[in-house]
């Protein structure tokens, strides 16, 4: 990473990752530029878009912004090549088609203000979507966590409903943490497990949303296979990395589970497929998946109309039977989130 | 009232009530617009929260705080339209945002067309309390004829969020009227039938819209007694056709609809307003339509088959029968469906 010129302290950078978004990045821009809380710099990483991205912006916005194109590294790669050049003491990353409240930086500030041994203050997102129409997605609420590495661990705790958007991170923060991995289709869930690993201090900003997000037909978390993969390969990384009790056993537990679910579910993959999942399910937590869960498991991959048992919704009840047999704790929420459409 | 709006100057006129702290950050969107010059208005129906100690503490002299009785939003309106300056006014609810480049980007649809009275675009909605998401959001397109849009049977809905008017528009079709629960449906019908040109302005979303629990309500009655009001006082002055026409429709089409859609509406009370919706508009409900309706009130039950949504597909066939446009079947069963949310808040 190169060491930026210099940092200015108070001072906030927005980084916004943009890739063919406008006209919404107009928007997303001025939703930084005009913050209640000044000063700030805005940097715009422009990820080759091939719309009217790097014309309309130098047009509209000229010197306010600082705008850089790079071959395209995903948000990711746009949020190291935005933090690189960053001279702020506080980072805001933002995708470019998604919507700063006008006083979100300052309400997060004053929490920094108020403890400054915080190194990050995350908050309430809500979601708005791009096309006219019925709207289906759950917003997650966020709260003060006592423990997040367990809180983003935890299934029912949906990743402490903790969002890029919605967050402001101290410097020391990122340099703590390190890169934003480019590996990764799900970086941001990475980038949690990782900063709450290395024990950065999370606080939490209540009140009106930090936010808003953009849903748009065919958005990232929309795509539930791809996003399935996504969140396998973050958490099979974690294993690598998480190794204190009890979080490295919540983890496999997790890990396992969402394995099983991925292998019975059988969202785009084979019947071969299937149960190589299910194998490493059971491998990556034997306590988790008993032999009774593999042998249901696998009867559900082999037998035929198991995906019908495994989806329907009707036949909730009897699977809560058979999870309740196998000592699962949850599984219909899990479900619901794999298979959702 | 002022007479002459200060050129250029654009007035946000707030309506508060009880909105602490989401105002602060309605009050911020609007101060913290791309454009200038802007001035602020705070219009507090006598709030009970902190919004009186609040407001003044964090804002100070850049906005201009009025408390007032409650006159609902109307009301606030009003009091706030009496004192802006500016040439053109922006109207928002006390928990609503405005984009950040929302007046920008209306201000230059004026510019390009001296000749409008209103830019109106797209708003969107997101929810006060996390959990499932269960609106519908409408879309706003641009069209010519916005008094037909409006009372057709399924018109488009304004949404005062996402429109900016002109002052001298604003005098042109009056005060807003405090008798009435959905006042924002009757100032926009009155607009478009004094002759007011809308523009539209297009992409990202002109505000958010806040979605509170307590709107949730399916169907609410107070809401559908709300635009009863409305839309018997349109037929009062809505005199030339095709609007006339479009309007009764509109009604008859409403009518029917609460017939089987709300529960709670006796049977007696159901056969009346059947027979007022015939009444209303015999071409929209035809006599055969009329008949399907009175004997899915009178039999037991008949109205919850009649909702029933795979019935969807018999029911389309049996309104194309009747002749009943398809078209507002499908409405019926989107609002059995969604709630008033892109509609209208309570």
């Amino acid at each position: 990473m190169t060491e930026p010129r210099e940092i200015r302290p108070g001072t906030v950078s927005v980084v916004i990752c943009a890739w063919n978004n406008w006209p919404d990045l107009e928007m997303t821009i001025a939703s930084a530029l005009l913050q209640s809380r000044q000063p700030l710099e805005v940097i715009v990483v422009d990820n080759s878009s091939t719309d009217a991205t790097s014309g309309e912006v130098m047009r509209r916005f000229g010197s306010r912004v600082r705008y850089v194109r790079q071959s395209n590294l995903g948000c990711a790669g746009a949020y190291n090549a935005g933090f690189s050049m960053a001279s702020g003491e506080f980072i805001q990353f933002i995708a470019g088609d998604d919507v700063l409240a006008p006083n979100k930086i300052e309400k997060q500030l004053e929490i920094f203000q108020a403890k400054p041994e915080l190194d990050i203050v995350y908050g309430d997102i809500r979601m708005f979507q791009t096309l006219s129409g019925v709207a289906n997605w759950s917003d997650f609420p966020t709260q003060h966590e006592d423990d997040m590495l367990a809180a983003l661990l935890l299934p029912d705790k949906r990743g402490a409903g903790i969002d890029v958007l919605g967050t402001l991170f101290h410097r020391r923060a990122l340099d703590k943490i390190g890169r934003w991995d480019e590996s990764l289709y799900c970086e941001d869930n990475d980038y949690w497990l990782r900063a709450a690993c290395v024990g950065c201090r999370f606080g939490h900003c209540p009140g009106s949303p930090m936010g808003f997000k953009r849903m748009w037909p065919g958005q990232k978390i929309a795509d539930v296979p791809t996003t399935a993969r996504g969140l396998e390969a973050v958490w099979d990384k974690a294993l690598g990395y998480v190794t204190r009790e009890p979080y490295r056993t919540l983890l496999a537990e997790r890990l396992a589970e969402f394995r099983f679910y991925m292998a019975v579910s059988r969202d785009g993959i084979n019947i071969s497929e299937a149960l190589a999942k299910l194998a490493l399910a059971r491998a990556t937590s034997p306590k988790k998946i008993s032999a009774l869960a593999y042998a249901f498991g696998y009867a559900s991959i082999v037998l035929p109309g198991g995906t019908f048992f495994v989806r329907s919704r009707g036949l909730r009840t009897v699977r809560r039977f058979l999870a309740s047999l196998c000592c699962f704790r949850n599984p219909d929420n899990e479900t619901k989130w794999v298979t959702s459409e | 009232m002022i007479a002459e709006g200060e050129p250029g100057l654009v007035s946000v006129v707030i309506c508060a009530y009880n909105n602490w702290p989401d105002v602060e950050m309605t009050i911020a969107s609007a101060l913290h617009q791309s454009y200038r010059p802007l001035e602020i208005i705070v219009v507090d129906n006598s709030s009970t929260d902190a919004t009186p100690e609040e407001v003044p503490r964090r804002f100070g002299t850049l906005v201009r705080y009025i408390r007032q009785a409650n006159r609902e939003c109307a009301g606030a309106y009003n009091t706030g339209f009496a004192i802006a300056r500016g040439e053109f006014v922006q109207f928002i609810d006390g928990d609503d945002v405005l984009a950040p480049n929302k007046i920008e980007k209306q201000m230059q649809i004026f510019k390009a067309s001296p000749e409008l009275d209103f830019v109106y675009g797209d708003v969107r909605t997101f929810q006060t309390m996390a959990g499932m998401a269960d609106w519908t959001d409408l879309e706003t397109p641009s069209g010519e004829d916005m008094l037909e849009r409006l009372v057709a049977p399924q018109g488009i809905w304004l949404d005062t969020l996402g429109v900016l008017s002109r002052r001298d528009s604003l005098k042109r079709v009056g005060t807003w009227d405090e008798s009435l629960y959905v006042e924002d449906a009757d100032y926009w019908l009155r607009a478009a039938w004094a002759g007011c040109r809308f523009g539209h302005c297009p992409s990202s979303p002109m505000g958010f819209k806040r979605l509170r629990p307590g709107q949730k309500t399916k169907n609410s009655p107070a809401m559908e007694r709300g635009l009863d009001e409305v839309w018997n006082k349109a037929f009062g002055y809505i005199n030339r056709e095709p609007y006339r026409s479009l309007l009764a429709a509109k009604i008859a089409d409403d009518k029917l609809r609460r017939v089987i859609f709300r529960d709670q509406m006796g049977r007696r009370q159901a056969l009346a307003t059947l027979a007022q919706a015939r009444a209303t508009s015999p071409a929209t409900v035809s006599a055969r339509t009329y008949a399907a309706a009175c004997i899915a009130v009178v039999l037991p039950g008949g109205r919850s088959v009649a909702r029933l949504s795979w019935l969807g597909p018999i029911r389309r066939t049996l309104a194309s029968l009747f002749q009943f446009q398809a078209a507002s079947t499908r409405r019926q069963e989107d609002a059995s469906n969604s709630d008033n949310a892109g509609r209208r808040p309570l």
